[in-house]
């Protein structure tokens, strides 16, 4: 009895006394942030601002975009089988080899010669993890922008069709449509600081934005670097079943606190497409039917072209009409016309639509009448 | 007054009136389950084992009690273990109706709080140290209202159940809780 009564004493002498240690935070206190980047941004912002921008007060910002995994559509690829063609793939085929955004992950605010810092919050999700859950990897670009609408984030472009009424409905300046002056990672053809974040394994044969010949990126998140390959090289390799190779001088695979991206402001017109979401990511067109939409060609760089001599449409003959958006457009696109076929296929048998036999008055290209070999 | 207080006062009362005083001189261990509301934390459900020791002098008893609880609870960021090292020392006022003893325990002390606060996707991020985990201790005083009724099973053997309103000491204000629990007590 005697020792229960001095333990319960002396519990209750000392739970006053011992009543401050550690500061409980519980449910409380800020998050932790997953990943921080350094930035610092270099080049005057004010030569740089496009006209009709002066009067604005800009607020530049820098934005962790994700990568979209994605292919271009064989038109853009293949060789132009006309001037025309060469013409519409000029002013409406994205770089192939570029930078296609997914999601906005994060950003902050920055100005040009001062470092700033993104805190990342949260770790990229599924659908920008490429690869199975046992070798997976995400890439990020960096993005300064100005943010125009002023909501904090970089809204993203959305390639848009020209109609009639609305010639200027993608153009870049478009009210409250937020300019982007600069990238770490636009295109795979020329120098490049990529976010990654890596679980498990890496994949050396994955054609992700592929950095064949450099190091292998660490676990979680990291600093990339590459020096790019060329078009021809890439072109060149795939034909060959490979992955372009990158210099491995111009590689490098850094930890987020041994690395600050530079990023330097270049002109809006010139990297816009780097905000621009793929539009059909899978790199099939869609082929829109002439008796129910009517663009507008004065003006318009266009031409009549064969399909692609690819896959089911090797043996269709028929001829399709290509539009490119204007260059006023922040994105470049294409917009696809067959008399006859399906929206995603334009020898499915039987057709959706077709107008062989009494083509649209404002049809400019010649008429096959013959069905593909499937279709007969 | 709370009312709860005052519930338990008045049923301890009656039974001291209807059912007797309970039987004199002598000791009870016990231990068992244990439920509570986390000491340090605003919600959550906090469970573990309690023990304890006592001696009845008739109508009264005084013992210790000990008691081990943890709650896991998950906010937006982070994953929150609390765990609970409680001891306390009791002061009853009992009374015996048939097989079963009825008591209200008033019991003071300290509760060890041992906090781990761990970051969502943490490892998955590659963080390390600090950004990834943070412990704390802290002691915090206590005190406990605790109704409690025991139904002898056989021979010494005794079922116990308890339950009422705690509190702690935290960061100068009350933090109002409960708790209890289910216990075999064995009576020398």
């Amino acid at each position: 009895m005697a020792p229960l009564t001095r333990a319960g004493l002396l519990a209750l002498a000392l739970a006053p006394a011992l009543a401050s240690c550690d500061d409980l935070v519980g449910f409380g206190g800020a998050p932790t942030p997953l990943a921080r980047v350094r930035v610092e941004v270099t080049g005057e912002l004010e030569p740089l601002r496009p006209p009709g921008t002066e009067g604005e007060t800009p607020r530049l910002r820098v934005a962790l975009v994700w990568a979209a995994q994605w292919l271009p559509e064989a038109f853009c690829f293949l060789p132009a089988e006309s001037p025309e063609a060469a013409a519409v793939i000029q002013a409406g085929c994205r770089d192939s080899l570029g930078f296609a955004p997914e999601r906005v992950a994060a950003g902050a605010e920055v100005a040009p010669g001062a470092p700033a810092t993104i805190e990342l919050f949260e770790l990229p999700s599924a659908e920008v993890m490429i690869g199975d859950v046992t070798a997976r990897i995400a890439y990020a670009s960096l993005l300064v922008y100005d943010d125009r609408d002023g909501d904090g984030t970089l809204g993203l472009y959305h390639p848009q069709a020209t109609e009639p009424d609305e010639p200027d409905g993608g153009a870049l300046l478009a009210v409250g449509q937020d300019l982007i002056y600069g990238a770490s990672f636009l295109s795979m053809t020329l120098p490049d600081q990529r976010l990654a974040f890596r679980e498990g394994a890496f994949n050396a044969l994955a054609a992700f934005y592929p950095r064949s010949g450099c190091g292998t990126p660490p676990p979680a998140f990291s600093i990339l670097s590459a020096g790019g390959f060329s078009a021809e090289d890439a072109y060149a390799a795939a034909l060959e079943g490979r992955l372009p190779e990158e210099d491995p001088a111009g590689c490098a695979e850094r930890r987020l606190d041994e690395a600050v991206v530079a990023i330097a402001l270049r002109p809006p017109a010139d990297i816009s497409e780097v905000g621009c979401r793929a539009q059909r990511p899978d790199g099939r067109p869609f082929y829109a039917d002439p008796g129910e939409f009517h663009p507008r060609l004065r003006g318009a760089t266009w031409a009549c072209v064969g399909l692609p001599k690819l896959g089911a449409n090797a043996a269709d003959p028929q001829i399709q009409l290509v539009i490119a958006t204007p260059p006023s457009h922040a994105c470049k696109e294409l917009q696809h016309y067959i008399l006859r076929g399906c929206d995603e296929d334009a020898s499915c048998d039987p057709p959706f639509y077709d107008h062989t036999a009494q083509p649209p008055d404002w049809w400019p290209c010649p008429v096959v009448t013959s069905a593909p070999p499937a279709a007969r | 007054m709370p009312s709860g207080i005052r519930t338990w006062g008045t049923l301890a009362a009656a039974l001291l009136v209807a059912g007797g005083i309970a039987r004199a001189q002598s000791t009870v261990v016990d231990g068992g389950l244990a439920l509570a509301l986390p000491a340090a934390l605003p919600t959550g459900l906090s469970s573990g084992v309690v023990a304890g020791a006592g001696r009845d002098h008739g109508l009264f008893a005084w013992g210790v009690r000990a008691s081990w609880t943890r709650a896991i609870e998950d906010t937006a960021s982070w994953r929150v273990r609390h765990a609970d090292l409680s001891l306390l020392g009791t002061g009853a006022l009992q009374a015996v109706a048939g097989r079963g003893t009825f008591a209200l325990r008033l019991g003071a002390g300290g509760t060890l709080v041992h906090e781990t606060r761990r970051r969502h996707q943490g490892d998955r991020a590659g963080l390390t140290g600090d950004e990834l985990q943070t412990t704390a201790w802290r002691l915090l005083p206590a005190a406990a209202l605790e109704g409690a009724v025991a139904l002898r099973l056989a021979g010494p053997w005794v079922l116990v159940v308890s339950g009422g309103p705690s509190i702690h000491l935290l960061d100068g204000g009350v933090h109002g809780g409960w708790a209890a629990g289910l216990e075999i007590a064995w009576r020398l």
